[in-house]
């Protein structure tokens, strides 16, 4: 059993009192900001010791083993022969704080045998430095909650689709001119449900959302919710229009701020199938998912506010109804013609063959498509804190609403800085993700 | 306890040596300070919010000469009675004989304490101007910095042939183009010797309170905090006037940096710091 850090003990923990890294930081600005004033040198010494040996208390495979399984966990199963065994997969897993055992980040490939998982998972979040207060990631606990909320309603997404993204120092300037004062920096490390391979994002608006920032204004969140992106049963081309595609699961599903951003059939075909001399837009094949969430206590006053957009680049789907169930795949476009349109660019170079004297692509979930949905980024935006005087802890329902000082059915703890965090000048647009590519490893989709 | 010294270079000695007195305009400043001095009169430096869209070098100058002036009449008046209380017959003789009118009823107080320690000690005053950088440290501040004119003014008393106290208010003005104003104000309480008797440099330190603005018209930020200054400089006779080159350097203690919009605070512990090269015009009476 793959060894992980204990989430429900990191969950329990006070992230302001664990954070010695950024303790040992300010105490070094301190000192050194005594020691200018005693010189009589001023405001020129800005300097960074990050350290620290804190790192993960470790699970034990027997606990993860013993613990009841979450309808998250192993419902992942290859697709190929090629790929790795469940088993091996669900070695990958660890305690959410409800003590059932998830499913959690794992490399594309299992390092121990070798063999490829077919899909991956982002960035490995062991790197972040909120990893050490945060730990092991459960995929699918918000989703394991709305079951046990007795809302009516139930929402459960599939494996591939949990992806992680995080950056350590990110510096965040806010907006204005007077914002050029404040440097703001950041580590961030969020996770959102994301899948671009199958039809689910086309009507479901309801996806888990895991969305961790310390900042050094102290600023500090550490969510987890079911995300509600923009409205059930409808999405929003990427050439924009609202397309009605279907019924939500659940059909009661909470409408959301925001919106998902997927390309559709009307919007690309005449952007990739293009005449001679010209070249194939494929940067329409983009989803942008933009996400407006919020924590709200049960009399309706919002205590925290964020609005990360979370942005995938070559999705191995668009919307198309023509098609069967709906969805269309990008790599069929560079084998399709309309006259004398088709696709032209490097993107279908090796993706093609001629049989019988006609042209075919290769299958969607080929390993050599770059239709896979592997890179992506996040903006990270406002993140508005309006907690002042308040607990650093609430429990909320999985949507993020009703919160209350004590945990209730269904409720997820949530950890809020008790500080307001308004300053009038909003945020937008640090990138964290951009250029990296999660791809190769024999990464395909579903993905 | 009052010792001439034999500073030959400083004009402090040459206020001392010479004699050099002006007894009427004295006595007329030092009404016009007993005046301002009253207790019915209120000194107490208030917030001059700048103008966010076109702030004014001329207000803020004003302003920080205002704040110096009545830091300075107030310790003066502190310092004027307690050097009144400890005068003593073994004063040398420069400094033994009154000059002015025995002490009446209506002769009393601040104001003719201001008066016979003027005209004992003497008083001294520079304006300066120069160049200074400046920048807020703290967790979450830019670590930029810009230069920008500083102004500063002093007024004070001379305790000492070698020691001299007073108020100093200084303002860096950063407002020029940019789209931002970056505003820097503090007053201080200061202390400045000579420490050496055959060159006329000095050393100078200062306690007070400093403030940042950073004003973009639709929002500003802002800390305000005890500060502590140090300075060096030397006085230079020239042509009749004493020019005094300075280096000097602020910092505070920490404070909050606030939003004006809405008041939230985005650190606790916002620290100022300034590095200022100026040069004064002196007096010396």
């Amino acid at each position: 059993m793959h060894t992980h850090h204990d989430a429900a003990v990191a969950a329990m923990t006070d992230v302001p009192t664990n954070n010695r890294s950024a303790l040992t930081r300010r105490a070094w600005r301190q000192t050194l900001t005594r020691m200018t004033m005693v010189c009589g040198v001023s405001g020129a010494l800005f300097f960074a010791a990050g350290c620290g040996s804190e790192t993960p208390m470790a699970v034990s495979p027997e606990a993860i083993a013993a613990a009841p399984a979450a309808r998250a966990f192993g419902i992942w199963t290859p697709t190929s022969t090629e790929l790795c065994s469940a088993e091996v997969h669900n070695r990958y897993a660890t305690l959410g704080p409800d003590g059932k055992k998830y499913p959690t980040w794992h490399p594309p490939t299992d390092p121990v045998s070798g063999c490829s998982f077919g899909h991956e998972h982002g960035r490995d979040p062991r790197g972040s430095r909120l990893y050490r207060t945060v730990g092991d990631l459960p995929f699918g606990y918000a989703n394991e909650r709305l079951d046990a909320a007795n809302l009516g309603m139930a929402r459960h997404e599939d494996h591939v689709g949990h992806k992680i993204e995080w950056e350590n120092d990110l510096k965040i300037r806010p907006g204005g001119n007077a914002g050029a004062a404040l440097e703001v920096s950041c580590d961030v490390l969020v996770k959102l449900h994301q899948g671009t391979h199958s039809k689910d994002a086309f009507t479901n608006n309801l996806h888990e959302l895991n969305y961790h920032i310390e900042c050094s204004d102290r600023t500090s969140m550490h969510v987890t919710l079911l995300s509600a992106i923009g409205r059930p049963g409808e999405f929003v081309s990427s050439c924009g229009g609202t397309i009605q595609a279907g019924t939500a699961t659940p059909a009661n599903a909470p409408h959301g701020g925001g919106h998902r951003r997927i390309p559709d059939a009307n919007c690309i075909l005449s952007r990739i199938l293009v005449g001679a001399g010209q070249q194939s837009d494929f940067g329409s094949l983009h989803e942008s998912w933009e996400t407006h969430n919020e924590i709200r206590r049960a009399d309706g006053h919002r205590l925290a506010s964020f609005n990360p957009y979370f942005q995938v680049f070559r999705p191995s789907r668009f919307f198309d109804p023509a098609a069967p169930g709906v969805v269309g795949r990008p790599v069929a476009l560079c084998a399709m013609t309309i006259g004398d349109r088709r696709a032209r660019g490097n993107e279908c170079a090796g993706l093609t063959t001629t049989v019988d004297g006609s042209l075919l692509s290769v299958p969607f979930d080929d390993p050599r498509s770059g239709f896979n949905g592997a890179r992506r980024q996040v903006d990270i935006n406002d993140n508005v804190i309006a907690n002042a005087g308040g607990p650093t802890v609430w429990y909320t329902d999985p949507f993020g609403q009703n919160g209350r000082p004590e945990p209730f059915p269904g409720s997820i703890r949530q950890m809020i800085a008790a500080i307001n965090n308004d300053y009038g000048v909003g945020v937008n647009g640090p990138v964290i993700g951009a250029g990296r590519s999660y791809g190769g490893a024999g990464t395909r989709a579903p993905n | 306890m009052l010792t001439p010294h034999p500073l030959h270079i400083s004009p402090l000695r040459r206020a001392r040596t010479t004699g050099y007195r002006r007894p009427v305009f004295v006595r007329s400043a030092a009404s016009s300070l007993a005046t301002a001095a009253a207790p019915t009169v209120s000194c107490t430096p208030t917030r001059v919010r700048v103008r966010r869209d076109a702030p004014s070098l001329a207000v803020a100058c004003a302003q920080s000469l205002l704040i110096a002036l009545c830091a300075a009449l107030a310790m003066l008046g502190v310092m004027a009675r307690t050097l009144h209380a400890q005068s003593s017959p073994t004063q040398t003789p420069s400094t033994q004989a009154p000059r002015t009118s025995p002490t009446t009823k209506a002769d009393s107080g601040i104001g003719a304490a201001l008066r016979r320690s003027a005209d004992r000690h003497g008083l001294w005053g520079s304006v300066g101007v120069g160049r200074a950088r400046a920048g807020l440290d703290c967790d979450a501040c830019s670590t930029s910095t810009s230069g920008a004119y500083a102004v500063h003014g002093t007024i004070g008393v001379r305790i000492t042939p070698r020691f001299l106290a007073g108020a100093e208010t200084f303002a860096w003005l950063d407002v020029i183009g940019g789209g931002v104003d970056r505003i820097v104000r503090g007053t201080h309480l200061i202390g400045r010797s000579y420490p050496f008797s055959h060159a006329p440099v000095f050393l100078q330190g200062g306690v007070g309170v400093a403030s940042f603005e950073v004003n973009d018209g639709d929002v500003a930020f802002l800390t305000r905090s005890a500060s502590l200054s140090l300075a060096a400089g030397v006085d230079w006779h020239v042509a009749g006037m004493t020019v005094t080159p300075t280096v000097a350097a602020v910092t505070t203690t920490g404070g909050k940096l606030t939003s004006d919009r809405t008041g939230n605070a985005v650190t606790d512990n916002a620290r100022l710091g300034l590095l200022r090269t100026s040069v004064a015009l002196s007096w010396f009476r």
